[in-house]
């Protein structure tokens, strides 16, 4: 296993979010997690890479044990930089290039001298396809582009995860499939990574693993068909016909 | 009387008036600096005293601020047994403004600091990068652009304010032109505020022009 | 060293004139009000000639102290009215008094100020607020005064607020042409016994309190002006 939760605990005052997660994922998975709106599937990505600090629980990250309700910094440090986010709304550094925010995190992350960083960040823009976007700050960008190069930052720096927070649904419609296309491409690079998302036909067709996620709690998980096409639990079934998507 | 000799008798002051203002504004700026960072500790004693320095400048008129820094810093040395009573004006100028536009600046900083996106400062961590350089590399530049057009503000309030420190009988462009329209007596009085005005006017557009230029540089850093 | 007692007398001679002082920046404030609604109408207007000139008129204002606007106008309005004379407006040149240049000096000084408030007020409002105002039927001017205006005052009450406080601040100045307010007398029962620092600590708290007062009543009044427009609103 690359990454053990256990009993993950999450409370924000006398809200319980995160009711005792288990969750084990392997190197080279892809983890789709869905379920309703408020059930705190952002919360479990923070606190995976403690920008939310777990009340209890332990995490074996690389065969490191953690007790997540209390985290030295280097610790912290250490779990950040061997995994990366895409966030929804991108966060990308406003005062900061494309090819800036590529290499900010090679730089002060990982200690590259700026010139490999910047020769790095240049080639994996280029993968992408956004070379010639290099020197646009964000408020350049379309958001489709923007969450491109978010996806690139997050890669460039090699990590042993990327956490995905539903990176498209601050997409325009036609933007969207720009975005899914290139998570589909690291996947089948064998990139390991946990994704948040509505978009169920990227679940169905990309996810080595379906979590289905409600209240705090995994009600269920399986392989794609396994949680669409025969669900188990009836919170689940009531889940994918309330989003009457076809998938 | 000349309008060129009017010009080059009260460009004599100018000297003075800009190192009072550069003077200032750079000891404002660390005051601010230093407070805003008091402030956003979160202690309450610290945020209340920030809080109290700020209540105290914001009622005081720039004058009196000089006057009492004038008259009253060198009763506090002597306390202290320090006797500063033949510093050099200039000192006790520089020290009235800063402490009042420190205020003014340390609120600038603070408020620029709270509004700059959170998610900013998550990504930055997300990258790896320690609370240091999250800090130096995206929160402070961000910080510093959303504060420009209060610090412009205040830099340019505070050109204005140098023209107060004829009450200590320092020497600077406003104390020429006085001298100038008393030696005079009564002519040309009105040419010579005049001019005095356009002198002024010319460094607070010139300061406009540097900040225009600054924010045309940053133009696509939309914060 | 610090005469506690000679300071406890003096406060109440130097809050006898903190009317002065208030008295001033209010006669100010209401003129300079006046006068930037006008010139913010023909600025936003872009009224040709006028409104370029009333542009330089004001950042030149707003760019110097406002003790040299005061001497402009301490010399400079006797002569105007000397001209006008010419032209056969009668005027009285002769003596004009110190509390009309005061007056003329630190209006016009307010109205530059508020004038710049009162458009960026303006272009805080949400202009989609004015075109729906206009698809539902509307007349220009009643989409004007019953939506945006009540808006832009809302929005212009903070900046308003800070400008008057600055104004309270700057009338400290107006003893060098004689008028005996706060600074003035805490110099004048100085001078006697070259105890400064007991009467500048008065007028300190004099205007901490006066300028605080102040910022009270605009916040309040904000509040209910943003009740007000908002429960409006949404009767309408
Ligand atoms: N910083 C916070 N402080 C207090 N409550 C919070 C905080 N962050 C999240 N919550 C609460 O935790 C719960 C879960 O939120 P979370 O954002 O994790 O949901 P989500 O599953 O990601 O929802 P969505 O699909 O809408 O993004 C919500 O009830 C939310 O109000
Ligand atoms: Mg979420």
């Amino acid at each position: 296993m690359l990454l053990e939760i256990k009993s993950l605990k999450k409370k924000f005052a006398n809200n319980t979010v995160l009711k005792g997660i288990n969750l084990s994922i392997k190197a080279g998975e892809v983890v789709v997690i869905i379920g309703p709106s408020g059930s705190g599937k952002t919360t479990l990505l923070r606190n995976i890479n403690f920008l939310e600090q777990a009340d209890s629980g332990t995490m074996v990250f690389k065969d490191k044990q953690l007790n997540l309700a209390n985290l030295s910094n280097e610790e912290i440090l250490w779990v950040r930089r061997h995994t990366a986010m895409v966030f929804q709304n991108y966060n990308l550094f406003k005062n900061k290039t494309a090819i800036e925010n590529i290499s900010e995190g090679l730089i002060f992350g990982q200690n590259r001298s700026k010139k490999d960083a910047l020769q790095l960040a240049k080639k994996a823009l280029d993968s992408v396809g956004l070379l010639d976007k290099q020197d646009f700050y964000p408020a350049q960008l379309s958001g489709g582009q923007q969450q491109r190069i978010g996806i690139v930052r997050a890669t460039v720096l090699n990590p042993d995860i990327v956490l995905f927070d539903e990176p498209t649904s601050a997409l325009d419609p036609e933007l969207v499939g720009t975005v899914l296309y290139d998570m589909k491409q690291l996947a089948d690079q064998g990139q390991t990574m946990i994704v948040v998302t509505h978009q169920m036909s990227f679940a169905r067709n990309v996810a080595s693993r379906v979590v289905f996620f409600a209240d705090g709690e995994i009600i269920e998980t399986g392989t794609p068909s396994e949680v669409f096409d025969h669900p188990k639990n009836k919170r689940t079934k009531q889940f994918l016909s309330a989003i009457a998507e076809d998938y | 009387m000349k309008v060129s000799k009017v010009i080059v008798t009260l460009l004599n002051g100018l000297p003075e008036t800009l190192s009072l203002l550069i003077a200032s504004f750079f000891f404002a700026s660390l005051i601010g600096l230093g407070m805003a960072w008091l402030y956003l500790r979160k202690n309450p004693i610290l945020s209340a005293l920030a809080k109290f320095y700020l209540g105290i400048v914001r009622g005081t008129p720039p004058l009196l601020m000089l006057l009492l820094s004038y008259f009253g810093l060198p009763k506090l040395f002597t306390l202290v047994g320090i006797n500063i009573n033949d510093w050099a004006k200039i000192f006790f100028g520089i020290v009235g403004l800063s402490i009042g536009w420190g205020a003014y600046l340390e609120e600038a900083f603070r408020s620029a600091y709270l509004s700059v996106d959170k998610g900013q400062y998550e990504a930055a961590l997300s990258v790896g990068m320690d609370a240091k350089h999250a800090f130096f590399q995206i929160l402070m530049p961000q910080t510093f652009l959303i504060a420009l057009p209060n610090i412009e503000n205040l830099l340019i309030g505070l050109v204005k304010a140098t023209s107060l420190v004829y009450v200590m009988g320092m020497v600077d462009m406003y104390s020429e032109a006085t001298d100038l329209s008393n030696q005079n007596q009564g002519i040309y009085q009105l040419e010579i505020f005049i001019i005095l005005a356009l002198l002024y006017w010319l460094i607070v557009l010139l300061i406009e022009w540097v900040f225009r230029m600054f924010h045309r540089y940053y133009r696509y850093v939309e914060i | 060293m610090f005469d506690s007692n000679f300071a406890i007398q003096s406060f109440p001679k130097i809050l006898a004139v903190a009317p002065m002082t208030i008295y001033l920046s209010i006669i100010a404030a209401i003129i300079g009000l006046i006068l930037a609604v006008l010139i913010a109408v023909v600025r936003e207007r872009k009224v040709p000639v006028l409104s370029p000139i009333i542009g330089i008129i004001v950042s030149f204002i707003r760019g110097t102290p406002i003790i040299v606007q005061m001497y402009v106008v301490y010399y400079g309005l006797p002569q105007l009215l000397i001209a006008l004379q010419k032209w056969g407006i009668s005027t009285n040149s002769s003596g004009v008094p110190a509390i009309m240049v005061a007056i003329t000096a630190y209006s016009l000084n307010a109205a530059s100020n508020i004038s710049e408030s009162i458009r960026s007020a303006y272009h805080s409002v949400d202009y989609k607020q004015y075109e729906a105002a206009i698809s539902v039927g509307m007349t220009p001017v009643k989409a004007m005064t019953r939506i945006i205006v009540p808006q832009l005052i809302a929005n212009l009450i903070p900046n308003f607020s800070n400008i008057f406080i600055d104004l309270i601040k700057d009338t400290a100045l107006v003893y060098n042409i004689g008028i005996v307010e706060i600074m003035a007398k805490a110099n004048i029962i100085s001078s006697v016994g070259f105890k400064y620092i007991e009467t500048y600590l008065d007028a300190l708290i004099i205007y901490i309190i006066i300028c605080w007062i102040f910022a009270k009543l605009f916040q309040i009044s904000e509040v209910i002006i943003r009740r007000r427009v908002f429960a409006t609103q949404r009767i309408n």
